[in-house]
């Protein structure tokens, strides 16, 4: 099957300087990345701070310009087009097709307009409906994510967190996207809220035959909802596998450290953590040579130190390490998962 | 079903509620602030006397009697007695009479309690036009008798009445403020608007201008654009001269006050949510980004006014800004230099008092509409 | 540094039936906690969870009566008895009083979400660490620096000695949480608050605090009273839980009892509504809580659950369930318990 949306070899670099004369300085926040997802998959980007997950999104979306490389989206029934190389006006039908949904829903509504101008904005702005058509369309969307229509006349801050983020996740949707790119967008939420915009992020995909890249740290919630993933560590691909693969046998012994690390919500199955990670992750400006992760990796070897692994095929796994094939790591599956009573 | 009335209720209040807008809620933020509500009520006071300039003047701001030099203020009363002991209502002021003063030889106005002068509302006048638009030939108050003296807070030296010229003054110089403000704001938007939405280069720039604006020393600048306008200019002229010179210095706070919320909004969520809807710059800036700060530049503005205010005070104090014909509080109190004309007429300081006032007013409504503006700041 | 005996079967804190009210100028009061028991014994962790808004923190703050002005201990107790001393009661000491200050840095140690909060920015660690050192034992600034290092050296910060120079902002945030409880070790507590100290971490970080925190414990035997919205944390360190929904304390005991036999209809539906780490196949679908929290201004006079649990029934809005006990150690607050209710079927 053909990838919707593709990345190609992308790279980010930014450069600022330290003051007014200062020398400029750059940080590599994402090198040579490369990712595609296909249509309908829900593919997780994850990583911990600094990683650049957050700016790949960025970038796929066009929120900031490339430094190298390309993204290219291939839209059914259409020629493949080149998102980066296409200026402002030319980018702009593409909007419509891929969408975000960010991470923060305090501050990704608009305080000064009502629910209802902030769902309408993206249907004015691609004129796409108006008068009736718009107002129907508008509260149709908004009902399917669960704001009622006697609603639409409220500013945000009358809702709650979680009541925002189905606005925010509505306004993504009233263009009818192929494309959704989730920024952290269930990370702020109460877990019995997050539940909630979980599933109604599945129940919308069915619904509406949406692709999904879906950005987060949270290895729990993409398990539940991802169907392939991308582990990035300090703006690398490091392991990109199918989700059960991934955590049943990791490959990248980064990937096995995260996963170690996930606190689970199952008392009998703590103090397992044999291999805690050592250190910290490294700051981007000094960034190690060779493996990124060779720093605090308990494999690693001189060759680790010197030479930088590229991606490549194991098993039903793309991974970044020179012992891929070798490595016996642990998944996070447990052989017998602690039974509940509820009674 | 009780627990369909619990869960019914609290929503119901919740849509009361959040109706409000964003402008809304800054108004009840507002009220709280009492100190600041107050100032609102007389800073708007303040402004309708200088709208109202003519009709609340008993007399113009020129019209002189010398009979009555430095006439000490007679204050207004209200109750008399009549010759049988009764009260009586019906405001009044005294008379003068005049007395030698036998160590300076000087003539003095005395108040004489002898001579009542009543005082009636709504007594015609000569024909005006107020506000310069609507013609009227009514005023506030005045006396009945034709050559009556009636200087509620005294007179200066031509015998003027100071109430009206202070009356008079406020309308020159609150809307100095007001006007210089606001072309301070249209510059101010303007440069500070383009400076944060696209920064780089332009940004620097126009950051370094601002501090060299702000590190030149602001009294001599005025003193010496004030010195070198043409002397033959009308006093229409001179006022927005004086105007214009005083925006020049004052767009630059503005100015940063509209860069800093650019800076802070381009980099909100919601901002990113509108260039990812495809929205041109235009739309941007005018529908998402301008109105989630106009409450700042509101309160920027408010608190901008002042210091207008004293700045032109300033300059004609100094004898550089407005000119004699035209009554500001700054050339009534250029009245006040001379200690001597003080220590025998200290109510000619009366306009100082007036300048407090409304500094102090506008500080504090300003104070009032940011803290609403922006709660969680600072 | 011996490490204190435990006396398990002496309670070192005890919080009885306390109710917190904040005040606001023009609104009613607002009671951000109704009635909270808890009991800290030396050398065990008390989970308290719950989410934002639940009173979780305000619980913790008044045990170091760290509460805003406007906040009060309008009921209850709060019964402090430290090893080989009398007991107190926190809830009647003036906050700013001498006996408060003794106890809190001293006794009472807390550990903050934001370490940069807490860290002065103009201090290096070594001289803040110091400084708490020199005001609680009286030791030289020498040997108070050694004190320092070997501190720093306990929480894993590489190269303490030279470490203690730096300032706050030169550490990253893993290394700085590290000193931040290097700070609250200064002067062996008998009890850490920990006010979410891993939420702004990353999982891999958090993971170290988490490992280092129970090293601790294990070393100085000090209560901990943890607070997090957390379950998997809760999972991770805690010995007993509590769990708290909008200013009550629904459910609590061991976190093993807890976790296996939630009874309190909420707890059932946390626990339901985490995606568990299971392959595909066995995943199941969430089932999240209806609604969202309501303000503690609506909350009902009784259970304060009753908007969203689906087995609310006739006394739930109006009656507060009592404590009723379900198993060693382990109470829930539900009337479903006590009451033989048609619905209690339902639920099984």
């Amino acid at each position: 099957m053909t990838a919707l949306l593709s990345v190609e070899n992308l790279s980010k670099t930014f450069t600022f300087r330290s003051g007014w004369f200062g020398p400029p300085q750059s940080l590599d926040a994402l090198s040579d990345v490369s990712l595609s997802v296909a249509p309908g998959e829900t593919l997780a980007i994850v990583g911990e701070s600094g990683c650049g997950k957050t700016t790949l999104g960025r970038c796929i979306v066009k929120a900031m310009p490339v430094s190298a490389g390309k993204v290219v989206y291939r839209p059914q029934g259409y020629a493949p087009v080149e998102l980066t190389a296409l200026d402002k006006r030319a980018m702009k039908p593409w909007r419509r097709d891929i969408r975000m949904i960010f991470q923060d829903p305090m501050s990704s509504l608009n305080p000064n307009m009502r629910v209802f101008d902030i769902v309408a904005e993206p249907l004015r702005i691609h004129k796409v409906a108006r008068g009736r058509a718009l107002e129907e369309k508008v509260v149709e969307v908004l009902g399917k994510v669960g704001i009622a229509p006697d609603a639409i006349g409220r500013y945000p801050h009358a809702f709650s967190g979680g009541q925002r983020q189905r606005i925010g996740i509505a306004r993504a949707l009233v263009l009818d996207p192929k494309l959704v790119i989730a920024d952290e967008a269930v990370s702020a939420l109460d877990v019995s809220i997050q539940a909630q915009v979980l599933n109604l992020l599945e129940d919308l995909k069915g619904e509406f035959g949406l692709t999904y890249i879906f950005i987060s740290h949270d290895l729990g919630v993409v398990n539940y909802i991802a169907d392939r993933v991308v582990v990035m560590y300090l703006g690398h691909v490091v392991e990109d596998a199918p989700t059960e693969t991934l955590f049943e046998r990791p490959r990248h012994p980064y990937t096995e450290v995260l996963l170690e690390a996930l606190p689970i919500a199952d008392p009998t199955r703590r103090n397992k953590r044999e291999k805690a990670v050592r250190g910290e992750i490294p700051y981007l400006g000094n960034r190690p040579t060779g493996c990124p992760f060779h720093t605090r990796c308990r494999f690693a070897e001189d060759r680790c130190r010197t030479d930088k692994p590229a991606l490549r095929k194991v098993g039903q796994a793309e991974v970044a390490c020179h012992f891929a094939e070798s490595l016996e790591l642990k998944g996070a599956y447990a052989e017998a998962p602690m039974t509940r009573t509820f009674a | 079903m009780a627990i369909d009335a619990l869960t019914q209720q609290p929503a119901l209040l919740r849509v009361k509620r959040s109706r409000e807008s964003q402008s809304a809620l800054m108004w009840r933020r507002f009220r709280q602030h009492h100190l600041a509500v107050w100032s609102l009520w007389i800073v708007v006071a303040f402004y309708l006397v200088a709208l109202l300039a003519e009709f609340l003047a008993p007399l113009g701001p020129g019209d002189y009697n010398p009979r009555y030099t430095y006439a000490a203020p007679q204050g207004i009363h209200f109750f008399s007695t009549d010759e049988n002991g009764n009260w009586q209502f019906g405001p009044y002021v005294y008379g003068y009479k005049t007395e030698i003063d036998p160590v300076a030889l000087r003539r003095t106005f005395v108040i004489d309690e002898e001579v009542k002068i009543p005082i009636a509302f709504f007594v015609p006048s000569e024909p005006y036009r107020l506000a310069g638009f609507i013609p009227m030939s009514i005023k506030l108050f005045g006396v009945t008798e034709p050559r009556a003296p009636l200087y509620v807070l005294g007179a200066d030296r031509l015998g003027r009445d100071l109430l009206s010229r202070l009356i008079h003054g406020t309308r020159i110089s609150l809307s100095i403020g007001l006007v210089g403000v606001v072309m301070s704001l249209f510059f101010g938007v303007i440069i500070g608007g383009f400076s944060g939405y696209y920064g780089g280069w332009f940004d620097g720039a126009v950051q370094r201008v601002i501090e060299f604006i702000r590190s030149l020393p602001t009294i001599p600048l005025w003193l010496g654009l004030a010195a070198a306008l043409p002397r033959d200019w009308s006093s229409l002229q001179i006022y927005f001269a004086i105007t214009i010179i005083l925006s020049l210095v004052g767009w630059t706070e503005l100015a940063r006050v509209v860069r800093g919320r650019f800076l802070a909004l381009r980099t909100e969520d919601f901002v990113t949510a509108a260039q990812l809807d495809g929205a041109s710059d235009w739309r941007i800036i005018t529908k998402h980004m301008v109105p989630s700060f106009m409450s700042h530049i509101i309160a920027a503005a408010t608190l901008a006014v002042p210091g207008m205010i004293l700045a032109e005070t300033a300059l004609s104090f100094l004898g550089l800004g407005l000119q004699a014909p035209i009554v500001s509080w700054g050339t009534l109190m250029q009245e006040a230099q001379n200690i001597r004309t003080l220590a025998s007429a200290p109510w000619l300081l009366l306009p100082g008092v007036a300048v407090v006032v409304v500094i102090l007013a506008l500080n504090f409504l300003g104070d009032g509409l940011r803290d609403a503006a922006d709660p969680h700041g600072r | 540094m011996t490490p204190l005996t435990p006396m398990a079967d002496r309670p070192l804190l005890t919080i009885e039936d306390v109710e917190i009210a904040f005040s606001s100028p023009d609104e009613a009061d607002i009671v951000a906690v109704r009635q909270v028991d808890l009991t800290l014994t030396p050398g065990k962790t008390l989970c308290l969870v719950g989410e934002s808004g639940c009173g979780k923190s305000v619980t913790a703050r008044a045990v170091l009566r760290l509460l805003d002005h406007n906040a009060t201990i309008s009921r209850g107790r709060i019964l402090f008895t430290p090893p080989g001393e009398e007991t107190v009661d926190i809830a009647t000491l003036k906050p700013d009083s001498l006996a408060m200050r003794k106890i809190r840095g001293n006794k009472v140690s807390m550990i903050f979400q934001e370490p940069m909060s807490s860290l002065s920015p103009v201090h290096t660690i070594g001289d803040q660490i110091d400084e708490m050192i020199i005001l609680h034992e009286g030791l030289k600034p020498k040997q108070a620096r050694e004190r320092t290092v070997s501190l720093l050296d306990q929480v894993g910060i590489p190269g303490p000695r030279e470490r203690a120079d730096a300032y706050p902002f030169q550490l990253s945030g893993g290394l700085r949480q590290r000193a931040m409880i290097a700070m609250a070790l200064a002067c062996t507590p008998n009890l850490l608050i920990a006010d979410e100290p891993t939420t702004a971490l990353d999982v891999t970080t958090q993971a170290q605090i988490l490992d280092l925190l129970k090293k601790l414990q294990d070393d100085y035997g000090m209560a901990m009273l943890f607070i997090t919205h957390d379950l998997g944390v809760v999972a991770e360190i805690a010995d007993d839980v509590a769990v708290m929904y909008l200013g009550d304390v629904v459910e609590q005991g061991n976190v093993f009892d807890v976790f296996r036999a939630p009874r309190h209809p909420y707890t059932q539906a946390l626990l339901r509504s985490i995606p568990t780490m299971a392959r595909k196949a066995d995943r199941q679908r969430l089932s999240p809580i209806k609604g969202t929290v309501p303000s503690a201004k609506d909350r009902p006079e009784g259970c304060a659950f009753t908007s969203r649990c689906p087995y609310a029934f006739e006394p739930c809005a109006g009656i507060r369930p009592e404590r009723t006990r379900v198993g060693e150690g382990h109470t829930a607050r539900c009337h479903l318990l006590t009451q033989n209710a048609p619905v209690a079927e339902a639920m099984a």
